[in-house]
C-alpha cells in the first residue's frame, strides 16, 4: 500500500488547499446578501417557472447502455492485463464477448435508443401555390415608395 | 538512445516506485512528501501560466492583443484574477442545497489534482541513497485509478448542477453527465489498447514498455486510432471545446457553474484547467512514449533530458487544445452522442480486438480484421433501421424504446 | 539488466488456462446462441420477418439443443457423469434430464407463444429470443456444478424474465407484473449472493463437490456462518421457485405477464431453481441434512397449505393457476425433503410432467384471454366446451391432470413424491399433500365445470337470465344443484368470497380419503359454481375463441405427453431414475 503513500498525501493538501483557499474568501470577501443576489439566475428578470424535474427518457437509455459498455471494459480490462497468457483461448473467449455486445448494441440502435429529437418527417406541402420568390415578395411599385 | 526507465515491452510488468524498496521509512516518505509538494505546486503554476497562455493564444488567432496590462505581457494577468475572485462575494441561491452546492466545486478540484500523482514526468533518479521514479505515486492499478477519478469528477458537475435549484445548471449537468457517460467508455476501450500490448496497468509500467524508440511509441504500435479516440474522448471529458455543451455559454448562460460566484466558481475553473494539463500529460503517457526520448549526455543535469521531452510534448498538447477552442464550432447535441456512440465506441472495440489478434499472430490478426470488417459493414444496417422506425414512430408517440 | 529493472520486474505466476469441453456445453451454447442470431436478424431487418420464422427457429433451437442433450445423456451412460470446465459444470443423468425439460418447454413456448405474437402484432423476434436466453440460463443452473454459476444462470434466467414479463405494452399490469418481479427477483438475488460469499467463508470453495468434499471430511469451525448462507441461499432459491413464504410476488407476477410467458416462467423458473437446490443440497451439502431437512419441511407444507386455499378462492384463472403453482412447488419440496435418490428422481419427473401441464393450459389461457390478455376471469371460460369443444377438452385434460387424476402423469407426479417421502417416513407430511391437492384439486374441477357449461346452466336458470344455453345434459345438471346454488347466494351476495372456501375445506376435509375426483366433490363444486355465476350473467356465451394451429400443436403435444405417459410411464419414469442414479448420491 505504500505506493499509494503520495496519493494520500496529495489528497490531504489539495483538500487543506482547497479548503483553506475557500475558508480565506469567506473571510477576505464582504457578504452582503439580497434576495436579488440570491435568486435563480434569469437574465435578470424574475423566473416564471420551476426548474423542470422531468427529463426525457432518453437521458436515462443513455445511462443505460453505456452500462453494457462500462460492463464490457470492466471485464476487457484484467483481460488485457493476462492476454499474453491467455493467448489465442482469451481472444476467442473475449471475441465471443464482444459479439454478445454488439448484438445488443445492434437491438438497441435498431430500436431507435440512439435517435434524438423529434423524428424529421418529410411531408408534402399542401398548398396549391408553387413559393417562388416572385409569389412571395411583393414587388412595390415605384409610386408607392416613400420619398 | 538512451531512456528513462528501459524495458522491453512483452515481459510482465509488476513496476512500482523503488523508493519503498526497503521499506518504507524516514527518508522515503520525506522524498514522496517532496515529491508530493512539488507536483503540486508545479499544477499550481501551470494552470497559471496555462490560463494565461489560452487566452494570449486565442487573441491572436482571433487578431486581438489579449491580457497585457497586469505583469510583463500580462502574465499575471490569472494571479489578478484570482485575487478579485478571492475576493468576491459567495452567495448562495435561494434554492440551493446548502450542503451539495458547496461540496461540488471540491468534488471537481480534488480529483483534478489526484490524476497527477500518477503521471511519470521524468526517468528515476538518485536521492539520499534512494531510487525513485519522478512520479508523485506509481500505484498497481494507475489507469484505473485514472479512469476512477475522472469519474468522480463528473460528480462534482451534476450535483453542482443539480443543487442550484435553477434551470440552467441544471440542464448543464444532465448534458454533462450524459456526455461524459457516452465517452467514458470510448475512452476506456482505447486505454485498453494500451494496457493489452504493456500487460500492465501501471503508468511506468506503460512509459517503459514504449522506451526505447520511437516506433516503440504506441501511437504507432497499436495504429493511430486508439490515440485518435482517446484524444477526442478526452476532449469530450474534459468539457473542453468543441465538446463544451455542459457550459454552452450561448445557450445555457453558464451551464452547470451559472450560479456559482466567487471561490467556489474558480475551483470549477481551476479544475477544468488542470484536468486539461493532466490528461494531456497522460495522453503523453500512455501514447507518446512520456519522458522518452533522444538523450544527450550532460554531466549532473542527465536527469532533466527527459523532463525536458515530457515538457514538449505535454505543450503540445496544451497548443493542440487551445487550437481546438479557436478553430473548432461546438457540436451539436445529437452530433455529440452521434459520434460517440455510432463512431468512436465500436471503432474503438473493433480496433482493440483486432490489435489483441495482431498480439497472437499475423494470421490471427487478419481473420480478426475480416469479423470487425464485416461487423462494421453489418452494423450501418442497424442505424438505418433504428432511424427508420423513429422516423415512423414520429419520434415522440408510442415509442418502442422510450415508452 | 541493471538492478533497478530487477527490481522492476517481476514475473507474474503462470495463469492455468481451463480445458473447455465444448461438447459437454453445446446444449447451452446452442441456446444463448441462437437468441443472440434472433436478435441480431431482428436489428438487422426494416419489417421484420413473419412472426412464422421465429417461432420455427427457436422451436428447431430447442429441439436441436434438446438432442444435444440427449446425446451428452449417452455419452454420460457410456463414460459416467464428468464435470467439465475446470469442474464448473456437470454432465450428469441429472442435468441432461433438465437440459432436455428446458428444451421442452422452448419448444413448447415457442408454440404457444406464436398466437400471442400475432394476436399483438409483434414482430415475435424480442419474445422469443428473450426466452432462448432465459432457458439458457436455467440450464446453466441446472447443469452448474459451482455456486457462482449457478448464479450467473439465475441471472440470466431471472433478467429475461424480467422483461418478458413486461412485454405486454399495451397492459399496465404487464409492466406492474415486472416491477414487481425485477424488485423482488433482484433482492433474492443478492440474498443469494450474500448466501454465496457466506458458504464461500465457511467452506473455502464455491465449487460444490469440493464443499460437499470439505463438509464431509472437517468438521465446520464455522457452523453458524455455514448455516446462515444456507439459509440465504434457501431464501433466494425459495423466491425463484415461489415457495411460501417467498411467493408473494407470484400472484401478480403471472397475472400480469403475457400468457404464454407466465406459463414459460412457471415451467423454467421452477425447473431452474429445484434443480439448483436440489444440486446444492443434495451434492453439496448432505451432510447438513438435519438442519435443512425441517426448513424445507415447513416450506413445503406452507406451500402446500397456502397455495391450496388461494387457489381456490381465486376468480381469475392465471392468479389460480399461480397459487396451484405454489402448490406444485410445495408438492416439489415434499420431495426434496425426502433426501433420497428416489426424492431427486421424483422431483425431476415432477417438473418434466409440470413442464408439460403448465405450458399446455397457459397455451388455452392464451387464447381465450383474447386481446391484450384481457379476459381471464372464470366467467370467460363459460361454455368454453361450446366455443371450441376440442380446446376445452384438452384444457380439460390437463388440468384434472394438475389435479393428480390417475392415468396421468400428473398423478403419477405427486404419486413418486408421496412414496419417496413415505419411504424416509415423513407420513405427517405425506397426508398434509394429499390434502392440499384434495383442495387444490377443487378449483381444477370448478374451472372444468364451467367450461362444461354444468355450473353455469344451473346459475343461468336461477337468475333467470337463460342465454342460449347448451344441452339437455347441463341444463338437468343445473337443476339439480339449484337450490343449494339459491341459498348460497341469497347468503353470500354478489361477489362473495368467504363463505366458497370455508365450504371447500369442508367438502374437501370430508373427502380426504377419498379420491379427488369422486362425485362428491363434484357436486360441491357445483353448488359453487353458483356463487360465481352473478358477475358473469352479463357476459353470456362470452366471445367466440379461436384456435389456432399453433395452439393445436402444443395442445395435442401436451395432452398427449399426460395421457400417455400418464397410462404408460415406463420411459419418463426410467428416465428420471436413471438421471438420479447417476447423480452419485446413496
Amino acid at each position: 500500500m505504500a505506493q499509494y503513500l503520495g496519493i494520500f498525501v496529495m489528497l490531504v493538501l489539495s483538500t487543506l488547499f482547497a479548503l483553506v483557499s475557500w475558508g480565506m474568501s469567506r473571510f477576505a470577501a464582504s457578504q452582503r446578501p439580497t434576495a436579488a443576489k440570491e435568486a435563480p439566475f434569469e437574465c435578470g428578470i424574475v423566473p416564471a417557472f420551476e426548474p423542470v424535474e422531468r427529463f426525457p427518457v432518453r437521458f436515462y437509455l443513455v445511462a443505460m447502455i453505456f452500462i453494457i459498455f462500462d460492463i464490457e471494459v470492466v471485464f476487457l480490462y484484467p483481460w488485457a492485463v493476462i492476454f499474453h497468457q491467455l493467448g489465442r483461448f482469451g481472444l476467442v473467449e473475449m471475441l465471443v464477448f464482444a459479439l454478445a455486445v454488439v448484438v445488443a448494441f445492434a437491438y438497441l440502435v435498431s430500436n431507435g435508443a440512439l435517435e434524438w429529437g423529434p423524428a424529421k418527417r418529410l411531408r408534402r406541402v399542401e398548398s396549391p401555390l408553387v413559393r417562388t420568390t416572385a409569389s412571395t415578395v411583393r414587388k412595390v411599385p415605384s409610386s408607392e415608395r416613400a420619398a | 538512445m538512451t531512456t528513462a526507465v528501459p524495458m522491453t515491452p512483452r515481459i510482465a510488468l509488476v513496476t512500482s516506485d523503488p523508493v519503498f524498496a526497503h521499506g518504507v521509512d524516514l527518508t522515503a516518505v520525506l522524498i514522496v512528501v517532496v515529491k508530493v509538494l512539488l507536483a503540486f505546486g508545479l499544477l499550481l503554476v501551470s494552470v497559471i501560466l496555462m490560463i494565461w497562455f489560452e487566452r494570449k493564444l486565442i487573441s491572436d488567432m482571433q487578431n486581438r492583443i489579449g491580457p497585457n496590462r497586469a505583469g510583463p505581457w500580462g502574465l499575471l494577468q490569472t494571479l489578478a484574477d484570482g485575487t478579485k475572485l478571492l475576493l468576491k462575494e459567495d452567495l448562495l441561491p435561494e434554492r440551493a442545497d446548502r450542503v451539495v452546492y458547496r461540496l461540488a466545486p471540491f468534488l471537481a478540484a480534488i480529483p483534478a489534482f489526484l490524476i497527477f500523482t500518477i503521471v511519470p514526468i521524468g526517468g528515476a533518479v538518485h536521492i539520499l541513497g534512494h531510487t525513485t521514479l519522478l512520479q508523485v505515486a506509481d500505484p498497481p492499478i494507475g489507469i484505473l485509478f485514472l479512469l476512477a477519478m475522472s469519474g468522480v469528477g463528473v460528480y462534482g458537475l451534476m450535483l453542482a448542477g443539480w443543487a442550484s435549484g435553477s434551470k440552467y445548471p441544471l440542464l448543464g449537468a444532465v448534458r454533462a453527465s450524459a456526455q461524459m457517460v457516452s465517452y467514458e467508455a470510448a475512452l476506456g476501450l482505447s486505454v485498453v489498447a494500451v494496457v493489452l500490448v504493456t500487460g500492465s496497468l501501471t503508468t511506468s509500467g506503460i512509459v517503459g514498455s514504449q522506451a526505447p524508440h520511437v516506433w516503440n511509441w504506441n501511437v504507432i504500435r497499436l495504429g493511430i486510432v486508439p490515440f485518435v479516440v482517446f484524444l477526442i474522448a478526452a476532449t469530450a471529458e474534459l468539457n473542453r471545446p468543441p465538446f463544451d455543451l455542459a457550459e454552452g455559454d450561448s445557450e445555457l448562460v453558464g451551464g452547470f457553474h451559472t450560479e456559482y460566484t466567487s471561490w467556489l466558481f474558480s475551483m470549477f475553473y481551476l479544475a477544468e484547467f488542470m484536468n486539461t494539463i493532466s490528461w494531456s500529460a497522460i495522453m503523453v503517457t500512455l501514447f507518446f512514449g512520456g519522458p522518452d526520448g533522444p538523450v544527450f549526455h550532460v554531466p549532473v543535469l542527465n536527469f532533466l533530458m527527459p523532463i525536458a521531452w515530457f515538457a514538449v510534448k505535454t505543450f503540445a498538447f496544451l497548443f493542440l487544445y487551445v487550437w481546438f477552442r479557436a478553430a473548432l464550432p461546438r457540436f451539436r447535441y445529437d452530433q455529440l452522442m452521434n459520434l460517440g456512440w455510432r463512431y468512436l465506441i465500436p471503432i474503438s472495440l473493433g480496433w482493440l480486438l483486432v490489435v489483441a489478434g495482431f498480439q497472437i499472430s499475423l494470421a490471427v490478426g487478419a481473420a480478426t480484421f475480416g469479423a470487425a470488417v464485416l461487423v462494421a459493414l453489418v452494423l450501418p444496417r442497424a442505424f438505418a433501421v433504428g432511424k427508420a422506425r423513429h422516423e415512423e414512430s414520429g419520434g415522440h408517440d408510442f415509442d418502442r424504446v422510450g415508452g | 539488466m541493471t538492478p533497478l529493472l530487477s527490481l522492476l520486474v517481476a514475473q507474474v505466476p503462470a495463469l492455468r488456462l481451463p480445458q473447455v469441453d465444448y461438447f459437454a456445453l453445446l446444449p447451452e451454447i446452442v441456446m444463448a446462441g441462437m437468441a443472440f442470431v434472433t436478435l441480431g436478424a431482428r436489428s438487422l431487418t426494416r419489417r421484420g420477418l413473419p412472426p412464422a420464422v421465429w417461432t420455427l427457429v427457436t422451436m428447431a433451437t430447442g429441439l436441436a439443443s434438446g438432442t444435444l442433450a440427449v446425446l451428452l445423456g449417452r455419452r454420460v451412460e457410456t463414460h459416467g457423469a464428468f464435470a467439465a470446465v475446470d469442474g464448473a459444470l456437470a454432465v450428469d443423468g441429472f442435468s441432461v434430464l433438465f437440459l432436455v425439460l428446458v428444451s421442452a418447454a422452448v419448444v413448447l413456448f415457442a408454440l404457444a407463444a406464436h398466437p400471442w405474437i400475432e394476436r399483438e402484432g409483434e414482430d415475435g423476434a424480442e419474445l422469443l429470443s428473450l426466452g432462448m436466453l432465459s432457458a439458457s440460463g436455467a440450464m446453466f443452473m441446472a447443469a452448474a456444478n459451482d455456486l457462482l454459476v449457478i448464479f450467473l444462470g439465475l441471472e440470466i434466467l431471472s433478467i429475461a424474465l424480467y422483461v418478458l414479463a413486461a412485454l405486454n405494452r399495451r397492459r399496465a399490469a404487464s409492466g406492474e407484473a415486472a416491477i414487481k418481479y425485477f424488485v423482488l427477483g433482484a433482492f433474492s438475488s443478492a440474498i443469494f449472493l450474500y448466501g454465496i460469499a457466506l458458504t464461500y467463508g465457511a467452506t473455502g470453495s464455491t465449487n460444490l463437490a469440493r464443499i460437499g468434499t470439505y463438509l464431509a471430511a472437517n468438521v465446520s469451525t464455522h457452523g453458524g456462518l455455514l448455516l446462515a448462507g444456507l439459509a440465504l441461499l434457501l431464501v433466494g432459491l425459495g423466491f425463484k421457485v415461489a415457495a411460501v413464504p417467498f411467493h408473494t410476488w407470484t400472484p401478480d407476477v403471472y397475472q400480469g405477464s403475457p400468457s404464454p410467458v407466465t406459463g414459460f416462467m412457471a415451467a423454467v423458473a421452477k425447473a431452474g431453481g429445484f434443480a439448483a437446490l436440489v444440486r446444492i443440497l443434495f451434492a453439496a451439502m448432505p451432510t447438513l441434512r438435519l438442519d435443512w431437512q425441517p426448513v424445507l419441511y415447513a416450506l413445503a407444507v406452507l406451500s402446500l397449505v397456502v397455495g391450496a386455499i388461494l387457489a381456490v378462492v381465486q376468480r381469475d384463472v392465471k392468479r389460480m393457476l399461480a397459487y396451484s403453482s405454489i402448490s406444485h412447488a410445495g408438492f416439489i419440496l415434499v420431495g426434496v425433503v425426502a433426501a433420497s435418490a428416489a426424492g431427486a428422481a421424483s422431483v425431476g419427473y415432477y417438473l418434466l410432467t409440470y413442464t408439460f401441464l403448465i405450458m399446455g393450459s397457459f397455451a388455452v389461457v392464451t387464447v381465450v384471454g383474447g386481446p391484450a390478455d384481457a379476459h381471464q376471469d372464470l366467467e370467460d371460460y363459460r361454455g368454453l366446451a361450446r366455443r371450441q369443444p376440442l380446446l376445452a377438452l384438452g384444457f380439460a385434460i390437463l388440468l384434472v391432470a394438475q389435479a393428480g387424476v390417475p392415468f396421468t402423469t400428473g398423478f403419477l407426479a405427486k404419486f413418486y413424491v408421496l412414496t419417496a417421502v413415505i419411504a424416509q417416513g415423513g407420513y405427517v407430511l405425506a397426508v398434509i399433500a394429499m390434502l392440499a391437492a384434495v383442495a387444490v384439486a377443487f378449483f381444477y374441477l370448478r374451472l372444468v365445470l364451467v367450461m362444461y357449461g354444468w355450473a353455469g346452466a344451473g346459475a343461468g336458470a336461477g337468475a333467470g337470465a337463460v342465454g342460449p344455453v347448451g344441452d339437455a345434459d347441463a341444463a338437468g345438471a343445473g337443476e339439480v344443484v339449484l337450490p343449494a346454488g339459491t341459498t348460497s347466494l341469497a347468503g353470500v351476495g354478489a361477489g362473495g368470497g368467504g363463505e366458497p372456501d370455508l365450504a371447500v375445506l369442508g367438502g374437501g376435509g370430508g373427502l380426504a380419503l377419498a379420491t379427488a375426483t369422486s362425485t362428491g366433490v363434484e357436486q360441491a363444486i357445483s353448488g359453487e359454481g353458483l356463487v360465481a355465476a352473478p358477475e358473469g350473467l352479463a357476459a353470456g356465451d362470452g366471445d367466440p375463441v379461436p384456435f389456432p394451429d399453433a395452439t393445436k400443436v402444443v395442445l395435442a403435444l401436451c395432452v398427449a405427453f399426460t395421457v400417455v405417459f400418464g397410462i404408460w410411464p415406463a420411459p419418463v419414469v426410467d428416465f428420471a431414475r436413471h438421471a438420479t442414479l447417476l447423480f452419485g448420491l446413496r
